[in-house]
């Protein structure tokens, strides 16, 4: 984990599953063994390039893909590569990408394809996800928001609980499971303050979360 | 039988005793890391008061001395990763662990709560010694100095008389028991200090909602199990070893550094005058010692 006082963290509202901030993540398995390329985004820019090494041989389940270190050129990837002319991460075919942004405005999307070009197989793109992907997100900002899959057009609405000092320090709740596709099930959830929102991709989505009615709790009654 | 016996009654010795007492000041400031926490001290301090009693067994007993804490300053710092944001599963396992995970945000920094026992007061319990005579030689007297050129030049040797304490009890620092408060109004102070105030309404109300009670979130931190303001006499008297470092300053004060009496060697009698040379005895063997009435010093004379 990092420590941050990040002002994006507190002011960036609203999720773009497209688009991706700190507050929102992207997991994806690659399935196909092979060497993939892969490109960050931002404002339909290439910004930097990473390779993912998807091997059999790797007993690695998880490789989190920082989207802000590569774009800044801090991620140097693993130290056995120094050949490589981008960040190289390595995961098991059934192992699972997780793209997020540790710090910074965001913004980011990935386009990852084969690093042997071959014009037949699509290229995939975080702009799109894909059946089996899972986007996650939390909602830091009490309030209601709409939910929105924008290849569909399903919509869903959350709340989210304003927080209140208790007699022990809060923890959040496990996240709240949703499936995304044609439709967004359930299509209204309550959350308490932190808990994590896991968007299971059914069919191609891009979830946009936006902020609809903000909750200031007893500061608003304060006036 | 010696030469020269001289006496100072208890109360005279008392007095003696109560002048170098008030002589004594103590200073010191550390710094350690403890893992999870630091912590650093600032003090300063003198000893007050005591009851002495002189002993037929040749010792000298001080009880209920005070030590008064010009200044107990006291810090302890952490690194407040107090409120984390995701870490929770994505992706569980077949067996109820968690495969992949929201990669997590810890909001924070290093913080630092300052506390201020100053004025407060302990006590030496019990302070035990006895009576040595040291012969001291000036080292700012030449070798080719003669006794009345070192005296003429402010520099002559001398006998010293100490109380050289062999057992100095020091109690445990008697932090109060508002300490708990002063600890987490400092905390507080410090975590508000550190939120930027950029920082929108609702995100503070929901750091402090992930804190929880101040007072249970900074114990958990610093690994206190019982009282804190014991936790904090713990820390300073045994983990940075105050009371040994006191006790060991009494006790050198004492046995080495201020006499409580001393005699020029030779010893003046006659003072110079119209044109004489002062008239001086040379003084050796010299014992000091109490019993329950008084001090009692004696010498033999000659060179």
């Amino acid at each position: 984990m990092t420590t941050t006082f990040d002002p994006n963290f507190f002011t960036q509202i609203g999720l773009d599953s497209g688009a991706l901030t700190m507050l929102g993540a992207i997991v994806h398995s690659f399935a196909e063994p092979g060497e993939y390329r892969g490109t960050v985004r931002r404002d339909d820019q290439p910004e930097a390039t990473f390779y993912v090494s998807v091997d059999k041989q790797c007993a690695v389940a998880e490789t989190v893909i920082d989207l802000a270190k590569i774009a800044s050129g801090d991620s140097q990837g693993p130290a056995c590569c120094p050949e490589a002319t981008g960040p190289r991460f390595v995961v098991h075919p059934k192992g699972y990408a997780v793209f997020h942004v540790s710090g910074g405005a965001g913004g980011y999307a990935v386009n990852v394809r084969r690093a042997e070009e071959d014009p037949a197989l699509k290229a995939y793109d975080t702009r799109e996800l894909q059946r089996g992907d899972i986007f996650s997100a939390i909602l830091l900002r009490p309030g209601r928001y709409a939910v929105r899959n924008t290849v569909s057009d399903a919509q869903a609405e959350v709340t989210v609980a304003y927080p209140t000092v208790g007699k022990t320090a809060y923890s959040p709740p496990p996240p709240l499971e949703v499936k995304c596709g044609e439709d967004i099930d359930p299509r209204r959830m309550e959350l308490q303050p932190m808990q994590g929102l896991n968007f299971h991709v059914e069919a191609p989505s891009r979830i946009r979360i936006e902020l609809l009615e903000p909750d200031d709790g007893p500061r608003a009654a304060a006036g | 039988m010696s030469d020269i016996t001289i006496a100072a009654s208890a109360n005279a010795f008392t007095e003696i005793f109560n002048d170098v007492r008030d002589n004594f000041t103590f200073s010191k400031s550390d710094s350690a890391s403890f893992g999870p926490f630091s912590a650093s001290y600032s003090i300063a301090l003198h000893l007050q008061d005591g009851n002495i009693a002189l002993k037929d067994d040749g010792t000298v007993e001080v009880t209920d001395l005070e030590i008064v804490w010009d200044t107990l300053k006291v810090e302890v710092c952490f690194n407040l990763p107090g409120w984390c944001v995701g870490g929770f599963c994505i992706v569980p396992d077949p067996w109820n662990g968690c495969l992949v995970s929201f990669p997590g945000f810890c909001i924070g920094g290093p913080i630092c709560a300052p506390l201020d026992f100053s004025g407060l007061v302990s006590e030496i319990t019990d302070l035990k010694a006895n009576l040595i005579a040291a012969y001291y030689v000036d080292p700012a007297r030449l070798a080719g100095w003669s006794d009345l050129d070192a005296e003429f030049n402010g520099h002559p040797n001398k006998w010293r008389i100490f109380v050289n304490p062999v057992w100095v009890h020091a109690d445990p620092i008697d932090i109060p028991a508002t300490a708990a408060n002063l600890l987490e109004n400092a905390v507080k102070d410090a975590i508000d200090a550190l939120i930027p105030g950029w920082v929108p309404g609702w995100a503070v109300d929901l750091l402090w909602a992930i804190i929880g009670p101040i007072l249970d979130f900074v114990t958990g931190i610093l690994g206190i199990v019982g009282s804190v303001e014991d936790w904090l006499s713990n820390l300073l008297g045994s983990t940075f070893d105050l009371l040994g470092a006191i006790e060991t300053a009494v006790a050198d004060y004492f046995a080495s550094q201020t006499p409580i009496y001393e005699f020029e060697d030779p010893y003046p009698v006659l003072a110079a005058s119209g044109g004489l040379i002062p008239v001086k005895i040379p003084i050796r063997d010299l014992a000091a010692t109490v019993n329950s009435q008084e001090m009692v010093v004696t010498a033999d004379l000659g060179a």
